[in-house]
């Protein structure tokens, strides 16, 4: 066939207007986190490159329907059945591809790392759901191939992420819950479901071989078990890789964190907050000067990177957000990271008197802090306890070295937790 | 006497052609598994950044429904069957009903606002199938509708958190609107197909 009429007759290219409409969306759309993390902005466009997938196996259900209404398969042939599925494989992820490389190559997801596994992952989705329709339109009318075809891989990326058993929750490369700025997607996630994809894979091939060859009846009837073996198989050996990744299949992000050196403390932030690290070493030495005025001690140093020593008050774990850095926001994260527990296990439920000790150690200091920067007014503006507050509305009559020694005490408990 | 078996004759006929036992059966299985799974709801995030549709596991249900329905559309031969002296374009939208009816009497028995939602859905779904096979090749009649439940579902809420008025299948179980869709493309669909030569 001439490839301007296999262009002018293949449903990939028909549904490209389609296609191009998820781009437009994806354009028009929030970029992820808001913060500028290339993985969490990788991960949004993957999900929002769902519905290209199913039209991607749509197209492929059209191309086997062509196939198997022309028998090219069935009837004697020249070419190899690869060389024959070739072509209309391509023309059906061709242009839903061409709109993935856009979209992530417009975020910068190709810098490397896990957003390059996110694109790879999605990319090779298109390809094998694609060929998976082709072999739906090889064994079935359209009338069935069609639907189903656009139905199940959609479905599959909807209801995966979204049911209550954890494991199967990380399978389809639909990670929109991740990530955080100071995660990263577990590497089990991406083996776990490129294992899934491979079942599909040969679950397709099978399919696709059973219809190219002139066999027993007895033969052709195993095919179907055998299909469903292969996609039984692929999810198996999917789950057994993502098992222990609990309901988020994410890591903590060991990434280099730049530091800032100011009066009072060294501020050390990941790439993404880079714009804030000024500011915040600014806001935090004014602050600590306040603090220090009543004998708290304060820590030398402020820190995005992961591995703190439990314990230690030297350095205190800052959590920044690249869309929260006015004076009000930032001050909040800097009584945050001293007033939070050192180590929280996972899936643990914090004490009581923790909480208490956080929120009454956070009021303090936000009060405390004065109005120069972002503190001095009511501390409800935090989102902190009224029994917080009055406590420190109560502690902040007393003398002075009452109050250093009060805080003080506090602080050293949380940072002693375990 | 005679004409009453012949119609019988072709009803049975027509049943088999459209696959109605088996359809039906699947209906009755899926209103079970409606019954079992009307409590579980899963929040689809939305594609294009707006607020997720919050739905009920049953609100998938009617796809395979749908979709059975229009396989049984497709099976017979078009011509022959426009030659027909039986009314078998009133058995169509009739059947169509009958499938409607069935996920309304599980509201009765079983999960309210999932099997309402379902019926909905089955009827809008089933309207446009109808519609869509009087214009369009066999081989999609049953695109649009599955289409416009998946798309609609994806695309969520506004970002006020209001419901587009052409996203019927995301509308409240009670919505007016929603109900107004159902009924206005099922009752087209059937025009259009009982009109069709």
């Amino acid at each position: 066939m001439r490839w301007l009429t296999r262009v002018r007759v293949s449903a990939g290219m028909w549904l490209t207007p389609l296609v191009a409409l998820l781009v437009a969306a994806n354009l028009g759309g929030q970029e992820g986190s808001g913060e500028g993390y290339r993985l969490a902005v990788a991960t949004r466009d993957s999900f929002d490159l769902l519905l290209a997938t199913g039209l991607c196996a749509l197209a492929g259900a059209w191309e086997g329907g062509r196939l198997r209404r022309a028998g090219v398969l069935t009837w004697p042939r020249r070419r190899s059945v690869p060389r024959v599925l070739a072509a209309p494989w391509l023309m059906s992820v061709v242009s839903a591809t061409a709109v993935a490389v856009i979209v992530f190559a417009r975020h910068r997801a190709f810098s490397g790392g896990a957003s390059m596994a996110v694109v790879t992952t999605t990319i090779l989705s298109l390809w094998v759901w694609a060929l998976a329709g082709i072999a739906a339109g090889l064994w079935s009318p359209p009338v069935v191939a069609l639907p189903v075809s656009f139905a199940v891989p959609v479905l599959w990326l909807i209801l995966a992420p979204v049911n209550s058993v954890p494991w199967l929750r990380h399978l389809n490369g639909d990670w929109v819950v991740c990530c955080q700025v100071d995660q990263t997607l577990a590497p089990a996630a991406v083996t776990g479901t490129l294992t899934v994809l491979a079942g599909v894979l040969v679950a397709a091939g099978l399919a696709i071989w059973g219809r190219s060859r002139t066999m027993s009846r007895s033969v052709r009837l195993s095919i179907g078990p055998g299909v469903v073996a292969a996609l039984a198989l692929g999810l198996v050996l999917g789950g057994v890789q993502v098992h222990h990744l609990g309901w988020e299949p994410v890591d903590p992000r060991h990434a280099a964190v730049a530091c800032t050196t100011g009066e009072r403390v060294t501020v050390c932030v990941l790439p993404e907050h880079d714009g804030q690290a000024r500011h915040i070493v600014s806001l935090a030495d004014a602050a600590f000067s306040r603090w220090q005025v009543y004998g708290v001690r304060t820590p030398t140093s402020l820190t995005e990177a992961t591995g703190l020593e439990p314990g230690s008050r030297d350095a205190a774990a800052l959590v920044a957000n690249a869309r929260y850095d006015t004076d009000f926001d930032i001050l909040n994260q800097v009584s945050q990271a001293l007033a939070t527990a050192s180590y929280q296990a996972p899936g643990t439920q914090v004490p009581v008197e923790v909480i208490q000790r956080q929120q009454r150690a956070q009021a303090w200091l936000v009060r405390s802090a004065g109005a120069q920067v972002g503190g001095g007014m009511d501390a409800a503006r935090f989102g902190l306890d009224r029994e917080a507050r009055d406590w420190a509305t109560a502690l902040l009559v007393k003398p002075r070295a009452q109050q250093g020694r009060t805080v003080n005490a506090d602080l050293d408990y949380l940072a002693a937790c375990r | 006497m005679r004409g009453i078996l012949d119609t019988g004759r072709a009803f049975i006929w027509w049943a088999k052609c459209r696959g109605g036992l088996a359809t039906d059966a699947l209906t009755l299985l899926l209103s079970v598994l409606l019954a079992l799974t009307g409590g579980v709801r899963v929040q689809v995030p939305s594609i294009i950044g707006a607020i997720g549709a919050d739905e009920p596991l049953g609100f998938f249900i009617p796809l395979p429904v749908i979709v059975a329905y229009g396989i049984g559309l497709a099976r017979p031969d078009r011509l022959t069957e426009s030659r027909s002296a039986r009314p078998v374009r009133i058995w169509d939208v009739a059947f169509g009903v009958l499938l409607v009816v069935l996920f309304l009497a599980a509201a009765v028995a079983g999960p309210r606002d999932a099997s309402l939602i379902c019926a909905r859905s089955t009827a809008a779904g089933i309207g446009l199938t109808l519609l869509a096979g009087r214009f369009l090749a066999v081989a999609v009649i049953s695109l649009p509708a599955v289409g416009w439940i998946l798309i609609g579902v994806l695309t969520g809420r506004t970002n006020y958190g209001g419901d587009a008025a052409w996203n019927w299948p995301i509308l409240g179980p009670s919505s007016g609107i929603g109900w107004a869709w159902a009924a206005g493309l099922l009752a087209v669909g059937a025009v259009a197909h009982m009109t069709s030569r």
